[in-house]
């Protein structure tokens, strides 16, 4: 029997004994009578129905913009939940005025998602400028404004209120100051620390659901999980990156988010940006973790990728042992791992980058943001004058599993960038890969873009030489 | 105290931000409401030989409804009654609704209708246009536009050109899916809440279906979440199947399509084959034009009777051709009937012409402008279907940007670019917009509007036009205003009610504001006869007075009276005058002979001409946005903020239809791009950070409403352009040896390159 789920709700303390399971938007929408949060695909894809989402991390209080149609009510414990009713007043807040000014809202379905994912942009992010609010609501979709006025109102609200949101530390209160949060958000903090904890946990081998941020089981097994057991994988607290003398180590149940924009990870590689921005969306990259992209064993999983080309290892725990594995030998068939039901993926691990470490991430898929690839490819190498050193190549899309280029990656392991090498890689990439036609691309399409993409690594590769 | 004045002025989106705006699934219901989820035909073409319920029809308070219990006629057909509710014997469609299951909540009306398992003697289904019309599997006749002597005008030519091109479908993706809620009144009564563009149609087939009267039905919409011409037909199936549960089980009942369902059940923009032949005079003046359009039309006819006619009328794009022959087939095939979608076929002859010019131009080694600039329609020139080109200013909207972006410097900087960069190539195109404006049914083209005026001077509008997004009751509230000389805060403009204004036209063809604006004009200068007349009486003038408001406060004859409208209003309620009005706007000059394909179809036409410059990655074979200029005829424009709106809007989407957004239906018939994840509709990078539009200088336009042009469609066929300009700039001055085809997918766009190379 699980026990009470209690949060703040808006300006509301918050208790219900609903199913976990259930996703936070139908708890919204038709527990609690708050129909600001739209449902327009329930699956993560448009986010009509965005919330943003309070907690206290190291006695901050850190909000993030979320998608409620595939995130359990469970994932509202301890936190602030915050609708568009909880930001509306009877008059407008600044950025619903710029929106109204601007004719940025049309048949208005999209229009809460967008206020929520901007004002939580206001609420997070450091920096207030254009380019990152953009990130914010790029998992926004809207079919009737064709973005350029929700543009034009971005810039104006950014230009007005850059220079008075300098300082992050006092950022709460600016906000209230400006009008663009209301003043209950000051006491927030104090309150979320008020709530005890009440859940208990399934035990794992009982559940027929193992949730991380169910970014991708919430896609494929809702409604079945609402009537399952199921297993929520807690945060362990832990710090998202770490570095010791010669690895680094990733939590795996850290989110995307905060792994990719770890000061580790930026330092050791300046082109994970690109993997960034093409990672879904804000919403999205919030929530799903680094464990269940890899478990999900999805071929075209873009943070696996990047993984299998650095020759990572996966640490597997299952509360008596631990087990490594190397994620080149995790997958098995089209998603069969090396894995038992009984383990869960603690750690991921790999060797940290020597100075002349090179790595290139690209990604080609039917719509450039928040797409799934049709084929993706991680390239990562350390070179040893003129000699490329722990080369490994990864291709996403061309088999049935996030597949590893042994013979490529063998193959140049200790060879020079000539171009009669290059022929040789991308010739016997032809032969690893055997791609299989989908909604994302034919087979032809799929082997063709990878010969380009690996002629591209080696292309930015020779750039990245001649500049070092 | 300025704010609340904002906010009370602009009602519609103050509560769209503020997500106090309601639709179908957000609305207070009964509590004994019943959740109704449709199963349907899992195969594209078979005999249903079994159903079985899974023990669902033998559970308490659960309800299922199929054909055989329906007490009327079992039939949803508009122009055509070719289309069942619920599947009787057969099923031509995957998704083809065979019943309804409704339960008391909506997870289990889910879960023990996807559970039915329907069983079916299996039959080849037709997927493709051509495929169907091998075959001679019609919707209808075939329906042939013609002017000038085609045969004739091919022996003229000096060159002639012909080829393929074939145009994809695209899904309108409202953001709020199909939806209603039908309440149960006293006796045989109903009233249904919808998401529809046409609530007259949903009143009309919920009563056949049912065997009841039309005035049993009550239909009202309050807003839609977006439609693009996805809720004009489409959305009678789900409001009529909740009407026949309501009506059966006496209690509320709702219907809600998950999007999973509303993407895999409702029909889409046709796809449409088409072959065509082109010629040209020496001096590249078209002088014939033969083309031939096979329309994939479904697997009933819905609207497409209507759509393959626009396409016919704009199958000459912004060109004055002289020699024409244009003919159309409606295919039927084993896919959900498509339907209309913005732009209502004319992008499909607009892509056709279009790529005839452009392949022309490269075979003739010569620029696509040149063929356009040289035959672009001017004042006087004669449409096929015999309309005259009146206040025709697409070659002003063209030269102007020609001038704007200084073409031939372009053109130069472009090449300079191009020029042995072997990573990335520039394109642009120009994009020339003729859209006809009026549905082409020209019965259609009437509304009617009541205008109420309460005791306290406040003033509440009843049309036709449904509110989905497109600012339509804005722009009536903004004419009433200004009709009336009151505070547009004092005007409401009401849900649309069947029971309050009959036999609507539905909302669409870009006619929303122009109609309902207009009946709302009329209605409103009724009422200010009324009050000019009782002043006259009053004043014993027997010359008719200039009665008029001037913010609010009463002028006679340009003198400033004591009385402002508040005063006005309770005077005349005080003397028995009547202060309500229900008055009607039909289009005048349109009439067209459906016999000889000639005539004055449209009112008007919308023109213009945009500017698309693209950078494309020749090794990835993907492409970037990188400037738009828009020079636009929206006649006078009334309301800038939603005009550009609705242009920007259109344009996405337009450029959606031609790029990323592609259907694929797999040989079975089966919607494989079945989810936003698979369909890919613009995102906010999609679009350039930045637009240039500017409104043509009209001041000539005196039709549409108050001289404003309708602005709905038109726009959309800008999105063309940029499917030629990403064409420019991957075969840059290339011959090109492959078939138009669209959408221009990053995959086709890599195909095409190393077809190229
Ligand atoms: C809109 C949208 C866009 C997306 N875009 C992308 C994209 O661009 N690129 C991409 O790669 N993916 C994308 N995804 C897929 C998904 O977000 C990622 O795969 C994500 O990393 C999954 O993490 P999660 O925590 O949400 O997984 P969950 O759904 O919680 O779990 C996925 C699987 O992993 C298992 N699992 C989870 N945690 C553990 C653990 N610690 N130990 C053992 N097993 C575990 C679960 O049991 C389940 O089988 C997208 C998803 C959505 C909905
Ligand atoms: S409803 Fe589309 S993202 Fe949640
Ligand atoms: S305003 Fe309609 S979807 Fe954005």
């Amino acid at each position: 029997m699980p026990a009470k789920i209690i949060f703040v709700l808006n300006n509301k303390l918050t208790e219900t004994d609903s199913n976990p399971a259930i996703t936070l938007a139908d708890f919204l929408r038709y527990e609690k009578k708050l129909p600001g949060t739209k449902i327009a695909c329930r699956e993560g894809d448009c986010g009509a129905c965005t919330i943003i989402s309070g907690e206290t991390v190291n006695n901050n209080l850190v909000y993030k913009n979320l998608v409620s149609c595939i995130l359990p009510l469970n994932a509202a414990h301890k936190k602030h939940i915050v609708t568009i009713e909880g930001l509306s007043g009877d008059n407008l807040n600044p950025i619903q005025e710029e929106f109204l000014k601007q004719g940025a809202t049309q048949c208005g379905f999209c229009t809460p998602g967008f206020i929520n994912s901007l004002t939580s942009f206001f609420l997070s992010s450091p920096v207030i400028s254009y380019e990152i609010a953009l990130k914010y609501v790029a998992g926004n979709i809207c079919r009737c404004t064709g973005y350029f006025s929700i543009k034009r109102a971005i810039k104006e609200l950014v230009n007005k209120y850059s220079p008075e949101l300098i300082n992050f530390d006092t950022r709460t209160d600016d906000l209230i100051r400006l009008d663009i949060i209301p003043g209950y958000f000051k006491e927030i903090k104090a309150r979320l620390i008020n709530i005890t904890d009440t859940k208990s946990q399934f035990p794992k081998d009982n559940s027929d659901f193992l949730i991380s941020g169910g970014t991708d089981l919430y896609v494929s097994s809702y409604p079945a999980i609402k009537y399952g057991n199921v297993n929520f994988i807690e945060s362990r607290g832990k710090e998202p990156v770490s570095e010791t003398d010669n690895s680094i180590h990733l939590d795996a149940s850290s989110t995307i988010d905060d792994i990719l924009t770890s000061e580790i990870i930026k330092k050791y590689f300046p082109a994970i940006s690109e993997l960034e921005i093409h990672f879904g969306s804000k919403q999205i990259r919030n929530r799903a973790t680094a464990a269940g992209n890899i478990i999900n064993a999805s071929p075209i999983g873009d943070f696996t990728i990047f993984l299998l080309s650095l020759g990572a290892e996966a640490v597997f725990q299952n509360g008596f042992q631990k087990r490594e594995v190397l994620l080149k030998d995790l997958f098995l068939g089209y998603k069969k791992l090396d894995y038992k039901k009984d383990e869960i993926l603690e750690e991921i691990i790999f060797r940290k980058p020597s100075s002349k470490a090179f790595l290139n991430f690209v990604k080609i898929s039917r719509r450039e943001h928040l797409d799934i690839a049709s084929v993706n490819s991680g390239f990562f190498v350390e070179i040893e004058s003129g000699v490329l050193k722990r080369v490994g190549i990864s291709a996403g899309g061309v088999a049935p599993v996030p597949k590893f280029l042994n013979e490529v990656s063998a193959f140049l392991e200790g060879k020079t960038l000539s171009g009669e090498n290059i022929d040789v890689a991308v010739n016997l990439a032809g032969n690893e890969i055997k791609p299989i036609p989908d909604a994302r691309g034919s087979d032809v399409y799929k082997s063709g873009l990878m010969k380009i993409i690996l002629k591209n690594h080696f292309d930015k590769l020779k750039k990245f030489v001649e500049k070092n | 105290m300025k704010k609340i004045d904002y906010i009370s002025k602009d009602y519609d989106r103050y509560l769209h931000l503020t997500g106090k705006s309601e639709f179908v699934d957000d609305m207070n219901i009964p509590s004994d409401t019943m959740y109704a989820s449709v199963f349907y035909s899992s195969v594209a073409k078979g005999k249903i030989k079994n159903i079985d319920f899974k023990g669902a029809d033998k559970l308490h308070n659960v309800f299922i409804f199929t054909a055989k219990d329906i007490p009327g006629e079992n039939q949803i057909g508009g122009i055509i009654k070719d289309e069942l509710l619920f599947a009787e014997d057969e099923v031509d469609f995957v998704g083809e609704p065979i019943g309804v299951l409704v339960a008391e909540t909506r997870e289990k009306a889910e879960e023990y209708s996807k559970k039915i398992e329907v069983e079916y003697e299996q039959l080849e289904p037709i997927i493709t246009a051509r495929e169907s019309f091998l075959k001679n599997n019609f919707i209808m006749p075939p329906r042939i536009f013609e002017s000038g002597d085609i045969v004739k005008g091919f022996k003229k030519c000096e060159y002639i050109f012909e080829d393929k091109v074939e145009f994809g479908g695209q899904e309108h993706l409202y953001l709020e899916t199909q939806g209603a809620i039908a309440l149960p009144l006293e006796g045989n009564n109903l009233k249904i809440i919808s998401s529809t563009q046409n609530p007259t149609a949903v009143q009309r087939i919920t009563a056949s279906i049912l065997g009841i009267s039309n005035n049993n039905i009550e239909v009202d919409v309050l807003r839609l979440g977006g439609a693009f011409g996805g809720k004009e037909d489409q959305a009678n199936a789900w409001a009529v199947i909740a009407g026949l549960a309501a009506y059966k089980l006496k209690k509320p009942v709702k219907l809600i399509l998950e999007r999973s369902d509303d993407i895999k059940l409702t029909g889409k923009r046709h796809p449409y084959s088409i072959d065509y032949r082109i010629g040209f005079a020496k001096d590249y003046k078209i002088i014939a034009y033969e083309v031939i359009f096979y329309q994939n039309a479904g697997a009933a006819a819905d609207l497409s009777p209507a759509v393959l006619d626009r396409t016919l009328f704009h199958c000459n794009g912004s060109y004055f051709i002289p020699n024409l022959k244009a003919t159309g087939y409606s295919c039927k095939t084993n896919l959900p009937p498509n339907t209309a979608f913005r732009g209502f076929g004319a992008p499909q002859g607009i892509f056709a012409i279009e790529s005839a010019i452009f392949k022309s131009a490269r075979k003739l080694r010569i620029s696509p402008q040149k063929i356009q600039e040289i035959n672009l329609l001017t004042e006087g020139k004669v449409f096929h279907y015999g309309q005259v080109a009146k206040n025709c200013t697409v070659k002003n909207c063209y030269d102007s940007i020609t001038r704007k972006i200084n073409i031939s410097k372009k053109e130069k900087e472009i090449s300079l670019f191009n020029t042995g960069n072997t990573e990335f190539r520039k394109g642009f195109y120009i994009m020339p917009l003729t859209f006809g404006i009026s549905f082409t049914n020209t019965m259609m083209n009437q509304a009617s509007a009541l205008v109420n005026i309460y005791s306290d001077g406040s003033v509440s509008i009843s049309t036709a036009a449904i509110e989905m997004g497109q600012g339509v009751n804005y722009k009536i509230r903004q004419v009433a205003s200004e009709e009336l000389g009151i505070d547009i805060s004092k005007i409401r403009v009401e849900t649309t009610n069947t029971s309050r204004i009959a036999n609507t036209s539905p909302t669409a063809a870009s006619s929303g504001a122009d109609l309902n604006g207009n009946a709302s004009r009329i209605a409103c200068r009724e009422i200010l006869n009324r009050i000019t007349k009782y002043y006259s009486d009053k004043q014993k003038s027997n010359k008719k007075l200039r009665v008029e408001f001037k913010k609010e406060q009463l002028f006679i004859n340009g003198k400033k009276q004591e009385q402002h409208w508040k005063s006005v209003v309770t005077e005349l309620l005080m003397n028995r005058i009547s202060l309500s009005a229900h008055c009607s706007y039909a289009t005048p000059k349109i009439k067209f002979d459906k016999i000889k394909n000639k005539g004055n179809p449209f009112s008007y036409h919308t023109y213009g001409a945009a500017y698309f410059e693209v950078t494309a990655d020749i090794s990835l074979g993907t492409f970037k946005l990188d400037e738009i200029v828009i020079i636009h005829d929206g006649g006078k424009v009334i309301n800038k903020v939603i005009d550009t709106g609705q242009i920007e809007g259109a344009l996405a989407q337009g450029i959606g239809m031609m790029t990323m957004e592609e259907i694929i239906y797999d040989e079975k018939g089966n919607l494989t791009t079945n989810s936003l994840s698979k369909y890919k509709v613009p995102d906010i990078y999609s679009m350039p950070d930045d637009i240039n539009i500017t409104f043509y200088q009209n001041n000539d336009f005196e039709s549409g409403l108050k001289g404003s042009k309708a602005v709905g469609e038109p726009p959309l066929v800008y999105g063309i352009g940029a499917y030629f300009a990403i064409i420019n700039a991957i075969g840059f001055n290339k011959e090109i040896n492959y078939i138009f085809e669209s959408p221009l997918t990053n995959e086709r766009i890599f195909n095409y390159i190393n077809r190229e190379a």
